[in-house]
């Protein structure tokens, strides 16, 4: 008979070290790999800016350029939506309508492709919600479809900003109240109603007809009629164009019932006379942050605050006077803070993900059975723990909320109907109190045949007095949208002050002026591309242009008058032109002779 | 007892879990959108194509009948679609450009021509899709054709169904008679969720 006990008693102290050796090996790879997926949270796509001080001072042309600087041209990551819905904004916001035809071209076809996601749900609900693409918030939506439609109807597209408009007035998801409070019931108690659903459920309990959390945000809310006023005015507008004046009231009469405050306003797009309808923004709307346990809820939090000041607004005649009867003062009809804080305008993919409790659950369990299974020798439990603390480290680096949010969208939105009937009369534009949101709108003329034209304007909010050119209320330079400036015609980009497209009308006013008649508009429009100018918008990759010849870029192609590009570029004198190619320098060398330092019309002006 | 060895092979196949677990799965026939496409719009061009060639008003008239000249309009949409001015054109021009419609120059003295700014439009749409177009005649008109696009939607949390009904009519200049007008109707079905 062997001596057990000896032979034991031998065998342990090897035994036991072993054991100890296994499970010090097993803690130092748990937590190796908790380290390194814990830290993952720490290292998701961070969310590049829009340059804020940027837009606040109205140089949306810089800030556009610096976007698409940084934009993906991935249509596979994340963040492709985004970029190409804040290009678009911000070519609203520079008077360049035309130039977001493609950009928001995809910003449409995507939003109106659904389960664009479905494919990524199972990944992105256990691992991280930066494997889902990005569409943005309702909220984030319905102000994109909104900007599609306003962009439409600045082109005539009376018929697409209609259809845009009704796109952007989708039906929404309503929880409803807290019974406690009698309030409208927020995403935190949305979040702690699942998670209370889900804890009832493991425990056995019933609580209401909810099989568990994710039923209750699937079917626990009642589907209800959009809120979003702006979008049903400008459905309005574009059926009064379309002479569908019943369909127009309708929808007049549906923002009236939900804003009673803004009736007056609705009956003056009703009835009033006015042929241009100014949709002015005002601010930066909120900003996306991640709170609460892991940081795996998410709200918007104001940058601009909701004050409703009103926003006012006066004619003005040639001479810069004021009109009798064309004041007026309109109230805000979408606040962009007040939409993102109201649970029917979010998408609730954060409470979906909140997995914080969950995921911690899973690593204490998983830590549990690890070890367990290394005193006993047992791979398959040491691996099956490891892998259920794998996939709760990754559920809670994966729970943090993605912060990606739309960061060019305003604060709020006015709609403003004035009536030009005279060219060279301009619009004031001032938020009542914040005199740094004065703008003088230049380039506006009376629309031809009784048409209504629609103008987007983006007011200034940075503090203090609004900059020089917001408010000169002049055109310094000759353009294609107002044309020619009093005084003699030549090509700025040759020493003189007009900026328009090299067209024949363009280039016979500069004969009249003093160039030679062997220059024609073909040898000029040649010149400007070698110079490696831009002349319109289909030329180059269906991005809007960059910025300006006169503010240092590229581009010659005009913002549209009546606009903030339009103040900001031709409302102040730009340094002069430095001929960069050989064909321009030959040109301006054969125009202007050695012994002049001017081209002959500003030569003989003075 | 010798302590046993670790097998690599469960931590591969842990990797191999996650990755494929990242990865997801693509489903790629599933239609996801309701959008026009330009299938629908060379669907709907001939369908009108062979509806006017067929129509009463075609029958009566031979290769003697006063000449027509047909001005065309672009399409006016009151779909829920966005339609670019280059696909609201090309339906017009490709009903025009179509071998039933061509030859009524010839059997039924009749022109179809477009605005000028419709032409170019039109043109180049088709230039981005490969499609081909049709020469612009310059003639005046006496009669305009015009066409609507109107759809109406049903939705719910698993995908939706869009009914497309687009019209066509001819009226003469003038006193705006209606001589021809037809529609074709069709559906289009996306499957998915509304809210990602």
């Amino acid at each position: 008979m062997v001596n057990a006990p000896t032979i034991h008693a031998q065998a342990a102290p090897a035994a036991v070290a072993t054991a100890t050796a296994r499970r010090v090996s097993i803690i130092l790879l748990l937590g190796l790999l908790l380290g390194l997926l814990l830290s993952a949270a720490g290292c998701q796509d961070r969310m590049r800016m829009a340059p804020t001080h940027l837009i606040e001072q109205g140089e949306h042309a810089q800030a556009r350029e610096q976007v698409m600087r940084h934009m993906t041209h991935d249509p596979s990551k994340r963040q492709y939506l985004l970029d190409r819905m804040r290009i678009g904004v911000l070519a609203m916001a520079d008077g360049q309508p035309r130039a977001a035809d493609v950009v928001f071209g995809e910003v449409f076809d995507v939003l109106r492709t659904l389960g664009i996601n479905e494919d990524r749900t199972v990944a992105a609900a256990v691992f991280h919600e930066g494997v889902k693409f990005w569409k943005g918030e309702p909220f984030e939506q319905a102000l994109a479809l909104w900007y599609i439609s306003a962009q439409q109807a600045m082109l005539g597209r009376w018929d697409n900003a209609r259809a845009a408009a009704g796109n952007s007035l989708f039906r929404l998801h309503d929880f409803g109240r807290d019974p406690a409070t009698g309030q409208r019931i927020d995403t935190a108690a949305i979040a702690r109603r699942a998670a209370e659903i889900e804890r009832a459920r493991r425990e056995g309990r019933e609580v209401g007809p909810y099989d568990d959390g994710d039923d209750f945000l699937n079917t626990g809310y009642a589907v209800v009629e959009s809120n979003f006023t702006l979008g049903y005015i400008t459905h309005a507008l574009a059926s009064y164009q379309l002479g569908r004046d019943r369909e127009g009231e309708d929808y007049l009469a549906a923002a009236a019932e939900i804003d009673p405050h803004i009736r007056p306003l609705l009956r003056e797009l009703r009835d009033g006379d006015y042929n241009t309808v100014l949709m002015v923004g005002y601010g930066m709307g909120p900003r996306k942050v991640a709170y609460g346990p892991g940081n795996a809820l998410a709200r918007f939090d104001p940058r601009t605050a909701s004050d409703g000041r009103p926003l006012l607004a006066a004619v003005r005649d040639q001479g810069g006077q004021p009109i009798a009867d064309r004041r007026v003062a309109v109230p805000v009809v979408a606040d962009v803070n007040r939409m993102a804080a109201d649970h029917r305008w979010n998408n609730l993919e954060d409470v979906r993900l909140a997995k914080n409790a969950v995921g911690d659950l899973l690593i204490v369990g998983g830590a549990t059975a690890a070890v367990i299974g290394a005193d006993h020798g047992s791979d398959v439990a040491v691996f099956a723990g490891l892998g259920a603390m794998a996939l709760g480290a990754m559920a809670k680096a994966g729970s943090h909320a993605d912060t990606r949010f739309c960061d060019v969208m305003p604060q709020r939105l006015y709609v403003v109907p004035v009536k030009i009937d005279q060219p060279g009369q301009t619009v004031e534009l001032q938020v009542q109190g914040l005199p740094g949101s004065r703008l003088i709108l230049t380039g506006l003329m009376p629309p031809a045949n009784g048409a209504l034209q629609l103008r987007y304007v983006k007011l200034n909010s940075g503090r203090g007095s609004p900059p020089q050119w917001a408010v000169s209320g002049r055109i310094y330079y000759s353009n294609d949208i107002t044309g020619a400036v009093p005084g003699p015609q030549w090509p700025w980009l040759l020493g003189g002050n007009d900026v328009r497209l090299p067209t024949p009308r363009a280039v016979e006013d500069y004969h009249r002026d003093g160039m030679t008649r062997d220059v024609t508009y073909v040898e000029l429009e040649n010149a400007y591309r070698a110079e490696g100018l831009r002349l319109a918008v289909e030329d180059g990759t269906g991005l809007p242009p960059g910025r300006h010849v006169l503010e240092g870029g590229d581009s010659l192609i005009p913002p549209m008058g009546g606009t903030t590009g339009f103040v900001r570029l031709f409302g102040q004198v730009h340094p002069p032109y430095r001929i960069q190619g050989a064909e321009l320098r030959r040109l301006e060398r054969r125009l202007i002779p050695p012994d002049r330092s001017e081209p002959p019309a500003v030569h003989r002006s003075r | 007892m010798r302590a046993p060895r670790c097998s690599t092979r469960p931590a591969t196949a842990l990797l191999l879990l996650v990755s494929a677990a990242i990865g997801g799965c693509a489903s790629s026939a599933t239609p996801r959108s309701t959008r026009l496409t330009v299938d629908d719009l060379e669907h709907v061009s001939r369908e009108f194509a062979a509806s006017l060639l067929a129509s009463d008003v075609m029958r009566d008239r031979g290769p003697d009948s006063p000449l027509w000249v047909v001005s065309i309009e672009r399409v006016l949409n009151l779909s829920r679609d966005v339609m670019s001015p280059g696909e609201q054109w090309f339906v017009m021009n490709h009903l025009r450009a179509s071998l039933p419609v061509r030859q009524m120059r010839q059997e039924k003295n009749i022109i179809f021509v477009l605005p000028a700014e419709g032409a170019r439009r039109a043109h180049e749409y088709a230039q981005q899709h490969g499609l081909e177009t049709a020469p612009l005649a310059e003639r005046r008109p006496t009669h305009v054709m015009s066409a609507t696009f109107r759809s109406a939607v049903r939705q719910d949390e698993k995908g939706a169904t869009e009914l497309y009904y687009c019209e066509f009519e001819i009226r003469r200049i003038g006193d705006r008679e209606l001589v021809w007008k037809d529609d074709v109707a069709f559906k289009r079905i996306a499957r998915g969720h509304i809210w990602d």
